[in-house]
C-alpha cells in the first residue's frame, strides 16, 4: 500500500452480542461496514484501506465460535451500525456472512451490500477434507516467497476450522437465489479452495451478483494484493452494481 | 511432421525499403498492396493444395515485411479461401492489445473456421514495445496476465470483472464462446524459462522461432521435462518451430541465390536505431542504462540489426534432412515455413511452394 497514505487508528473493544464476546476493531468514518474476519493476518493494507473511505467495524470470529454465529453477528452489527450496513466478509466470514442473510433473512435485509471474499461454503474444491495444518497454509497465497512482513500465522489458529467446507452448509448452494443484497463475490485467480464452477455458480445463483476476479492471488486475494481487492470492494459498496460503470477519465493531457 | 503456411502477406517490393524500422506510409503504394493480399491469399490457397495443414499468422507493425498488424483479419480472410487448414495465430502481441479483445477475436474466429483455430501468445520483437507505447520493461508481465484473462474469459460460464496488475475490467462476457472446448489449442511462443515453465504447467504447446537446431535442444528438453512434471506429454502438434526457408531443385541453386543477396545474406527484418535498441534491451532486462554513453559510442543515426539467417536452404532432400533433425533432437511436429524472402516474387515463392509440396513434404511427413 502506498506510504504516503494517512495513518490509519483502530480502537479495539469487546462486544457482547447473542450471548458471545467478540472482539471489534473500529477505524474510519462514512457508510458503515461490518467485516467478518475469520483470520486475523495479512490483510491490514486492505483494512487501512476500507476505513480511509468506510466507517469500518471489523468483528472477529474466533475459528471455534465460527458454527452457529450468526445470531450475535446480526446482533453486533446492529449494536454497531444500525438498521443498515454493508456486510463483508473473508474466507470463513463470508461464509458466516451468507449463512446471516440466508439464515436470519430480514425484511428489509440490513446489509445494504454483501462482499464475500473467497467464500468456501458453496462448490468448495474436491478433496480438502484431509489435509495438514501446512497443507492449508500453503493454499492461503499464491506467491508466499513474496510475503514476509506480516510474519507467521497466529499460533494457535486451525485452519481447518476456517477454511474446510462443512456439511451443515450443503443447503447453501439450493438458497443462494434468495439474498437479497446486491452481492460482490470476489475470488483468487489461483484460489485452489474453491472449484472452477464456484464464481459462475455465485453469479448465476445470486439475483444481483457480481464476481470479481483478483488476478495472481490465492485464498487471502486481499493480503496479496490490497490495493486491487480495496479498489474493487470500496467501488462495489460506495455504487453497488453501477461500480460497473467507470468514472475514471481518459484525458492524458487537457 | 507437418507443414505450415506463413501467411505473411508481404508487400511485393518490400526488397526496396530503406534501411531502419518504421517502414515509412510514404513506401506504399495501394495498388501494389491491394495486389500483395490477393498474391498472399493465393499462396496460402495453394499451399493448402499442396498438402499443408495450417496456415499461421503473425502480428507485426510498420512494415511492409509481414503485412499483419492485425493477425485476425488476416486470417479471417484466408479462413474463407481455405477450408480445411488448422488456422494458427502465432500470434497476437498480448502486450500490445486489450486481452479481452483478442479473447473475442479468437472466439469469432474459432466459429467462422468451425474449429480450425489454434491459439498462440507472444509478448512481440523489442521494436514493437513502441507501437502502442508499452513500457519494454512491463511486457513479460503483461503477457502472463493477458493470457490468464484470456483463458479465463474464454472459459468462464457467467460474466466477471478483473482486478489486475495492468488490466481492469468490470465487465467480461465473451460471445461467441469458442467451437473448441474447453479451449482451441495453445501454442506459447517463446525461448525463455519463465514462458516455457508456464505454457509446460498450463497444458500448453510450444513455439520456437528461427534458430539453429542445438539452440533450440535444451529449450526443447526444459518443455519436455516441465510438461512431465506437470503430469502429460505434448503431442506432436504442440512443439513448433518456424523457420526461413529457400528451397531450389539443388543445393547449388539455392547457395548461387543467396550469394546473390547483398552480403550474402537475407537482411535483418528488423533494424532499430543503436541507441533505441540498447535502451529497449537494458529494460526488457531490467537493466540500468546511460544514455550519454550509448550515444557517445555511436555515430548518430546508427541503424543496427542481425540477420535472422536461413533455417531451411537447399534442395528438397537437404531440407528434408534438416528438418528431421527438429524433428529427432527437439521433438517439433509441425514446421511453420516462412517463404518470402527478399526480393522473391510472388510467382518465385509460388514455384517454391510446390516444390516443397511435391518433394519435401512426403519426406517429412513420414517422421
Amino acid at each position: 500500500m502506498a506510504t504516503n497514505q494517512p495513518v490509519v487508528t483502530f480502537r479495539e473493544y469487546p462486544v457482547n452480542a447473542g450471548g458471545l464476546t467478540l472482539n471489534c476493531r473500529e477505524a474510519g468514518n462514512g457508510l458503515p461496514v461490518i467485516f467478518l474476519e475469520s483470520l486475523r493476518w495479512g490483510s491490514q493494507d486492505f483494512y487501512d484501506a476500507l476505513a480511509r473511505s468506510f466507517h469500518l467495524f471489523i468483528l472477529e470470529l474466533a475459528s471455534g465460535e465460527a458454527e452457529g454465529i450468526e445470531p450475535a453477528v446480526r446482533e453486533a452489527a446492529e449494536m454497531l451500525a444500525g438498521d443498515a450496513y454493508n456486510l463483508v466478509g473473508s474466507s470463513g466470514g463470508a461464509n458466516v456472512a451468507l449463512r446471516t442473510v440466508l439464515r436470519l433473512a430480514r425484511d428489509p435485509e440490513p446489509a445494504e451490500s454483501l462482499v464475500l471474499l473467497s467464500p468456501t461454503a458453496v462448490r468448495p474444491a474436491d478433496a480438502l477434507s484431509d489435509l495438514s495444518q501446512d497443507q492449508w497454509s500453503s493454499l492461503l497465497l499464491a506467491h508466499p516467497e513474496q510475503f514476509d512482513n506480516t510474519g507467521d500465522l497466529p499460533a494457535g489458529v486451525d485452519l481447518r476450522s476456517i477454511l474446510a467446507p462443512r456439511d451443515s452448509d450443503n443447503d447453501l448452494e439450493a438458497m443462494l437465489p434468495q439474498v437479497k443484497s446486491p452481492t460482490l463475490a470476489v475470488f483468487g485467480t489461483r484460489d485452489r479452495l474453491i472449484s472452477k464452477e464456484a464464481p459462475s455458480t455465485y453469479r448465476g445463483s445470486i439475483p444481483n451478483c457480481h464476481v470479481s476476479l483478483v488476478y495472481d492471488t490465492a485464498h487471502l486475494p486481499a493480503a496479496e494484493r490490497p490495493e486491487a481487492v480495496a479498489s474493487a470492494v470500496t467501488d462495489f459498496i460506495e455504487n453497488r452494481e453501477t461500480f460497473v460503470v467507470n468514472r475514471h477519465s481518459s484525458v492524458i493531457n487537457p | 511432421m507437418k507443414a505450415s503456411y506463413l501467411g505473411a502477406m508481404g508487400y511485393s517490393e518490400r526488397h526496396l525499403f530503406p534501411e531502419g524500422w518504421p517502414i515509412p506510409p510514404a513506401c506504399h503504394d495501394p495498388r501494389l498492396s491491394v495486389q500483395s493480399y490477393q498474391e498472399g491469399m493465393d499462396e496460402c490457397e495453394f499451399a493448402e493444395e499442396m498438402g499443408f495443414e495450417w496456415v499461421s499468422f503473425s502480428e507485426h507493425h510498420y512494415s511492409g515485411r509481414i503485412a499483419t498488424g492485425n493477425p485476425a483479419v488476416m486470417a479471417a480472410a484466408v479462413a474463407e479461401r481455405c477450408k480445411k487448414v488448422k488456422l494458427a495465430m502465432l500470434g497476437p502481441l498480448l502486450p500490445l492489445n486489450n486481452p479481452v479483445r483478442i479473447a473475442e477475436e479468437m472466439g469469432m474466429l474459432d466459429n467462422i473456421s468451425d474449429g480450425r483455430l489454434i491459439m498462440g501468445f507472444l509478448r512481440g520483437t523489442p521494436n514493437e514495445d513502441q507501437v502502442y507505447g508499452v513500457n519494454p520493461s512491463e511486457g513479460r508481465e503483461m503477457l502472463f496476465e493477458g493470457m490468464d484473462l484470456i483463458r479465463k474469459a474464454l472459459t468462464e460460464e457467467q460474466p466477471f470483472s478483473w482486478e489486475g496488475r495492468y488490466y481492469n475490467f468490470r465487465t467480461v462476457s465473451v460471445w461467441p464462446r469458442p467451437v473448441q472446448q474447453p479451449l482451441p489449442p495453445t501454442i506459447m511462443a517463446t525461448r525463455s524459462d519463465d514462458t516455457v515453465r508456464y505454457a509446460a504447467e498450463n497444458g500448453m504447446g510450444l513455439g520456437v522461432s528461427f534458430i539453429p537446431v542445438e539452440l533450440m535442444e535444451p529449450i526443447a528438453e526444459k518443455y519436455f521435462n516441465w510438461c512431465n512434471e506437470a503430469g502429460w506429454q505434448p503431442t506432436p502438434d504442440q512443439v513448433v518451430f518456424r523457420g526461413n526457408i529457400y528451397i531450389a531443385e539443388t543445393d547449388q541453386q539455392a547457395q548461387d541465390w543467396l550469394h546473390a543477396l547483398p552480403g550474402g545474406q537475407p537482411r535483418p527484418a528488423i533494424q532499430l536505431q543503436r541507441s533505441v535498441a540498447q535502451v529497449i534491451q537494458a529494460a526488457r532486462s531490467g537493466e540500468e542504462f546511460d544514455l550519454r554513453r550509448i550515444l557517445a559510442g555511436s555515430p548518430q543515426g546508427d541503424v543496427v540489426g542481425r540477420s535472422l539467417g536461413l533455417n531451411f536452404l537447399g534442395s528438397p532432400d537437404t531440407i528434408a534432412s534438416k528438418m528431421k533433425e527438429y524433428h529427432d533432437r527437439c521433438g517439433v511436429g509441425v514446421m511453420d515455413l516462412f517463404f518470402q524472402q527478399p526480393g522473391l516474387t510472388h510467382g518465385e515463392v509460388m514455384r517454391e511452394i510446390e516444390l516443397f509440396g511435391k518433394e519435401a513434404l512426403p519426406q517429412i511427413k513420414e517422421f
